[in-house]
This record gives C-alpha cells, sequence and structure tokens, in this order.
C-alpha cells in the first residue's frame, strides 16, 4: 500500500464519498469502512475529515440526510445523493479525470 | 443512546464521551445532539466492528479512538462546516442578533412608556408612583438582559457573548446619556472648567440611565451566564 500525501486525500475525498453513496445511502462508519475498503487502505477517514465533508455536502444540497433505524433497534443517520449531488458527482469525475490525463502526459503516470 | 454493554466489562458511553468533547462547539443545542449522536454511533461501529474481528475490549476501544486523534481538531472543524455558508458569523448569531433585538425592544418599550404617559404623571409628587415606576423598568430590563443570555445560549453562546448579548441593550443608554454628558462637561469647561463637576441632575441621569438599568440587565443575564452542566452533559 502506497502512503498517500494528506492534501491528495482532502482533495479526493469529496470524489470518493460521492461515489460510495451512488450506489446506495450510507451512515457514515459504513461510509469510511468502503472507502477504506475499496482504497485497499490508501483513503483512511477520521472523524474531523469525514463529518465535516458530510455536513457541507448536506449544506449544499448534494445530499439529504435522514435517521434510520436498523433492524436491531439502532438509529443511524443515512445520507442519500440528491438529483444535485449525482449531478455533482458527474462534474467532480470530468475534473479528476481531465487532472489524471493532464498529470499522466506530464508526469508520465499509468494507470494501476 | 449510544452505550455498549460487554460481558464482564462496565458500560461504555460513547454519548458522553463525544458530548464531553465537543461541548465547546458553537451550534444550536439541537444541532450538537444530532451532531454527537452521530459521532457516537460512528465510535460504536468501529468498536463493535473490532470486537467481530477478534480484538480484546482494551483494544477496540483503542481501535474506535483512533478515529478522533484529535478532540479539539474535531470540534474547530465541525464548527467550521456549520459557520461555512452562513451568511452571518459567530458573533453576529451569538451577540449582535439577540442583543440588537433586545435593544429594539428597550426603544419600543421606552418610546411607548414615554408616549401613554400623560405630561402631568412626570411631575407627580407621590414618591409611590415613581417607585412603581421604576420597580417595573427594573423588571422590564431584568427580562430583557434574561432573554438576550437565553436566546444567545440556544445559539451556542459562550458566557461572555450570552453576558454581552444580554447587556447589548445598555448602547442605547449610553448612546443617550452621553451626549448629554458630554455637553454637560462642556458647558462646565465653557464656564471656566473649575467647575467641573457631577451636579445632582447628572447624577440622578447616570443612575437612571446606566446604573439602573445596567443592574437589571446583569441580574437578568446572571442565571444564564454559566456554563449548562445540563446542555454540556447531553
Amino acid at each position: 500500500m502506497v502512503t498517500m500525501n494528506p492534501s491528495i486525500k482532502r482533495g479526493s475525498a469529496e470524489l470518493a464519498v460521492l461515489a460510495v453513496l451512488e450506489q446506495q445511502p450510507l451512515h457514515g462508519y459504513e461510509i469510511a469502512r468502503r472507502i477504506e475498503q475499496d482504497s485497499n487502505g490508501a483513503l483512511r477517514f477520521t472523524l474531523a475529515s469525514l463529518y465535516p465533508l458530510l455536513y457541507r455536502m448536506e449544506k449544499r444540497g448534494w445530499t439529504k440526510a435522514t435517521w434510520e433505524t436498523t433492524p436491531a433497534g439502532v438509529r443511524r443517520r443515512c445520507y442519500g445523493l440528491t438529483a444535485k449531488g449525482v449531478k455533482q458527482l458527474g462534474a467532480t469525475r470530468l475534473e479528476w479525470n481531465a487532472f489524471f490525463h493532464a498529470l499522466s502526459r506530464i508526469g508520465g503516470l499509468r494507470r494501476a | 443512546m449510544h452505550s455498549v454493554a460487554l460481558e464482564g466489562s462496565a458500560v461504555l458511553d460513547w454519548s458522553a464521551i463525544v458530548h464531553r468533547h465537543l461541548a465547546s462547539v458553537c451550534v444550536d443545542d439541537r444541532r450538537r445532539r444530532e451532531i454527537g449522536a452521530e459521532l457516537a454511533a460512528h465510535l460504536e461501529d468501529a468498536y463493535v466492528a473490532a470486537i467481530r474481528g477478534g480484538c480484546t475490549e482494551a483494544e477496540a476501544v483503542a481501535c474506535a479512538m483512533e478515529r478522533v486523534p484529535d478532540w479539539s481538531a474535531l470540534a474547530v472543524a465541525v464548527e467550521r462546516s456549520a459557520d461555512e455558508d452562513s451568511i452571518m458569523t459567530r458573533q453576529a448569531i451569538t451577540v449582535l442578533l439577540p442583543g440588537t433585538t433586545m435593544l429594539l425592544a428597550a426603544a419600543t418599550g421606552m418610546s411607548l412608556v414615554v408616549s401613554s404617559t400623560p405630561p402631568d404623571r412626570w411631575l407627580d409628587p407621590r414618591w409611590q408612583v415613581h417607585a412603581l415606576a421604576a420597580g417595573l423598568t427594573f423588571l422590564f430590563y431584568l427580562l430583557l438582559g434574561a432573554i438576550g443570555a437565553a436566546w444567545s445560549r440556544h445559539v451556542g453562546g459562550s458566557p461572555g457573548e450570552r453576558l454581552a448579548a444580554g447587556v447589548f441593550p445598555l448602547v442605547l443608554h449610553v448612546a443617550m446619556a452621553g451626549p448629554a454628558a458630554g455637553a454637560d462637561m462642556l458647558y462646565a469647561l465653557s464656564r471656566g472648567g473649575a467647575g467641573l463637576h457631577l451636579d445632582i441632575n447628572m447624577i440622578n441621569m447616570i443612575l437612571v440611565m446606566l446604573v439602573v438599568p445596567g443592574a437589571a440587565l446583569l441580574l437578568g443575564v446572571l442565571p444564564f451566564a454559566r456554563r449548562s452542566a445540563r446542555l454540556d452533559a447531553q
């Protein structure tokens, strides 16, 4: 596993969260767990990095959060993508694609 | 309630841990409770996942707490995310908004009293009339101070901000009494300066315009100025 620079992590966190929420609504712990698992441990969130991001996304209307009770009777705040969030995800993907293309031309990057 | 009981172990109250660390975050009480419940749920999930993964209780607690390497950084980040898109700054919400509202209430109350009181009543020789008016005014300002401070506390104001919001109507009195005191001093100076003193009318004005309403506002603020143990524990 490659150790990732924190500033690269911060920049990519928005895309990571939007992308996992595209599949299904999730609560905070599950969002962090999926991202960590899918990135093979490269992207790991602390509470200080995850929740402020989730609150900002909610305020911008990209996500909508609702309290749900699990079958075990535990309350969790689940985040789902809104139409605005789906649109934002598309725009963010385009930006990152353009960024990677530019970097690959300059820095000789190749897809893993 | 986000607490976990394990065989042979004490109950871990994640909510209490989170609320203790986030007590100073400047958001309204309802939002603070919601954030606290959500973060406590996250830590509880991390803890339970670690236990299921074969960790001991101590290892699981450490694993959950790894998610918060710095509580003060978390508090700052949560507060910033709440403020980010807000038009108003923290002080505008916790001091200026409640303070100016109470100031407007004071101004409205004063102008209503002045416009509705017959002129001869101001010169009423009975001391009881003046005492009643002074008592009612004192109670009115006590109430304004209490409402201003309670409002500020409700939106997450610190004790200092609650005090500022509560005594804010005094700005109105300073604005009215200040020019009068200044004019009086200039008048005294123009007559040679040696006569610069506070005459009885000036002392009365300072008492009526500043000391009495200031004391009433302060008394009203007091019950709300201290950090609430109940709210902080939630």
